[in-house]
């Protein structure tokens, strides 16, 4: 990889640019390939992926809130077995590099998943997700506690010894900095900050609720301030990079994660209405830097007082 | 053949109000769009984040002056219908599947309900430029005021207008009609859009006549193109399809209706 301004190391895994997908807002590549060269992007993270297929949750699965929208998808998908089989093999083709977000519902099954990840060609990480608010086991609840999410991030580790490992962080763990420690302690290259925040939205016509889970994580530009507060707050406790993610819509946006502490950038929800938004960003990304005549790296964290 | 979707910056070319409820949009975009009748394009203004998602509309009419038929419901499609000539706006088109276009000489019955109009006229103007076997239309709404396109189909067609308070045609239901007609039409092939109630009574009817049936159906959609997982409807092999790849426009035995609400 030629090394230019916007070269960005996340421990053991370096990128081209700062620019990549948010896991499930772009499912496995190929609807986005569409639109823009995702080999352009520093990395492609794809949708979570289980050791099996699940089929996610019963409809409506997403609603329209004030600057958001709160999703439940149940972290629907096609499993392991075709992921590798059926889509892998695409993404490879086109030259993306590829970050595989995984979940699982036990230690086991996340240690077998990263197993099977680490001997595959054509992933260049792995995406730990411990942070999923829609699923009522092996979501959330992992990233709640230190001590459990050390022992994810550990597991995933030993099993998966050569690939870089991110590790998701959700919003909702009550001491979030105490869990970034954990997982950097137990050998993470990186942090992704953060997963979306429960929220609820209610049809005052039938008195229900307007998805069928009742919650779904709320994402969008809602939350920017949110996500930039907990990647201020976790990049200045911890050594590893941080990923910044969380209602990032334009290259300003971008720019105020890095700012605050983030090493490279993910956009989710944007690109659902605009999927030209992550190479958009990329493009504003290297403007932004070429005006302050420094690579990006010097740029990560540098807020003012 | 289905082409690629396209996501580009178009200009308004006009925006005519319908009645109270409706409007016609027409926009004017650099690159044609090669859409199929069933086909569905994402449309959004140029406004910041409210509302944040694009709106899904099946195409009236596509090339490079596409057109589409909005029903003012809620923030989304009174933002689109107070959009002036000149004004910008996003699209990404042609999405989805389309209508399949029935052998020859089978004739094509097709069911609008409402703003369920737009995808069959699309549908009804192909097959009447490509000579196919007159088709049958029956359009219905609740009242006049719910058939905004019914002036403007061509006089080749059949047209049979029903509405639920008599201001307009027959009064009832589309449905009403559609048992005995299909038991006088062999070899016909229904075509059906409009609201759920109706499309279920319209697949019951077609599975007991043994027609086949194609629906455009609509749900909540966020991306429209295969991103988010969110459309996800109910499918007769269980599980779910998700409408914006798999559909609009599914076969009506594909759907599990029970499962529908």
């Amino acid at each position: 990889m030629k090394p230019d301004r916007l070269t960005v190391h996340l421990g053991r895994l370096t990128l081209s640019n700062s620019v990549m997908t948010a896991s499930g807002t772009a499912g496995y590549g190929d609807g986005l390939a569409r639109y823009g060269d995702l080999a352009s992007l520093g990395a492609f993270v794809t949708k979570g992926i289980s050791l099996h297929p699940r089929q996610g949750n019963p409809p409506p699965r997403v609603v329209e809130t004030p600057a958001g929208m709160l999703n439940a998808i149940g972290l629907a998908n096609i499993g392991l077995d075709r992921f590798v089989s059926e889509k892998l093999p695409k993404l490879a083709s086109m030259g993306v590099t590829v970050i595989a977000n995984i979940f699982a519902e036990s230690m086991e099954e996340f240690g077998l998943l990263a197993g099977r990840l680490s001997e595959t060609p054509g992933i260049s990480a792995l995406e730990v997700n411990i942070s999923c608010p829609n699923v009522s086991a092996g979501g959330m609840h992992f990233g709640q506690d230190p001590r459990c999410a050390a022992l994810v991030t550990q597991t995933v580790r030993e099993s998966a010894p050569h690939l870089p490992l991110i590790v998701k962080l959700s919003p909702e763990a009550p001491q979030i900095k105490e869990v970034a420690q954990a997982v950097e302690a137990a050998g993470a290259d990186a942090l992704c900050v953060m997963n979306t925040i429960r929220g609820l939205a209610i049809d005052i016509d039938t008195r229900r609720p307007r998805l069928a889970n009742v919650f779904g994580g709320l994402s969008g530009p809602a939350i920017k301030p949110l996500a930039l507060r907990f990647v201020h707050e976790v990049s200045r406790c911890v050594r590893i990079p941080v990923v910044g993610v969380g209602g990032i819509s334009d290259w300003k946006d971008a720019a105020e994660f890095i700012l605050a502490g983030a090493s490279a950038v993910q956009v989710g929800t944007a690109l659902l209405s605009n999927p030209l938004a992550p190479f958009q960003i990329l493009e504003g990304l290297r403007d932004w830097v070429d005006r302050s005549h420094g690579p990006l790296s010097l740029l990560i964290g540098s807020m003012k007082p | 053949m289905i082409t690629e979707p396209y996501f580009q910056k178009a200009i308004v070319q006009s925006n005519q109000r319908l009645g109270s409820s409706y409007t016609l949009l027409k926009l004017k975009v650099p690159k044609k769009i090669d859409g199929l009748p069933g086909q569905f394009a994402m449309l959004r203004g140029d406004w910041k984040y409210s509302p944040l998602w694009a709106r899904a509309f099946s195409l009236l009419r596509a090339g490079t002056t596409p057109s589409f038929l909005i029903k003012l419901v809620g923030e989304g499609t009174h933002r689109l219908a107070n959009l002036r000539a000149g004004d910008a706006i996003s699209i990404n088109a042609p999405l989805g599947r389309p209508f399949s276009i029935p052998a020859r000489g089978r004739r094509a019955l097709l069911i609008a309900g409402g703003v369920g109009a737009a995808p069959l006229f699309f549908l009804l103007n192909h097959l009447v430029a490509k000579h196919h076997t007159a088709p049958l239309v029956l359009y219905g709404g609740r009242s006049l005021e719910d058939l905004p396109l019914a002036e403007k189909f061509s006089p080749q067609v059949e047209l049979m207008i029903m509405t639920e308070d008599g201001s307009a045609g027959r009064k009832g239901l589309v449905t009403s009609f559609l048992d005995g007609i299909l038991k006088d039409s062999e070899s016909s092939s229904l075509y059906a859009c409009g609201p759920i109630p109706m499309l279920k009574e319209v697949s019951r009817l077609s599975r007991q006549a043994g027609t086949p049936c194609e629906v455009s159906f609509e749900t909540t959609m966020a991306c429209g193109m295969g991103l988010c997982l969110g459309c996800a409807v109910p499918s007769s092999r269980g599980g779910y399809l998700y409408l914006c790849e798999e559909g609009p426009v599914v076969n009506a035995e594909s759907l599990d209706w029970n499962r529908i609400a």
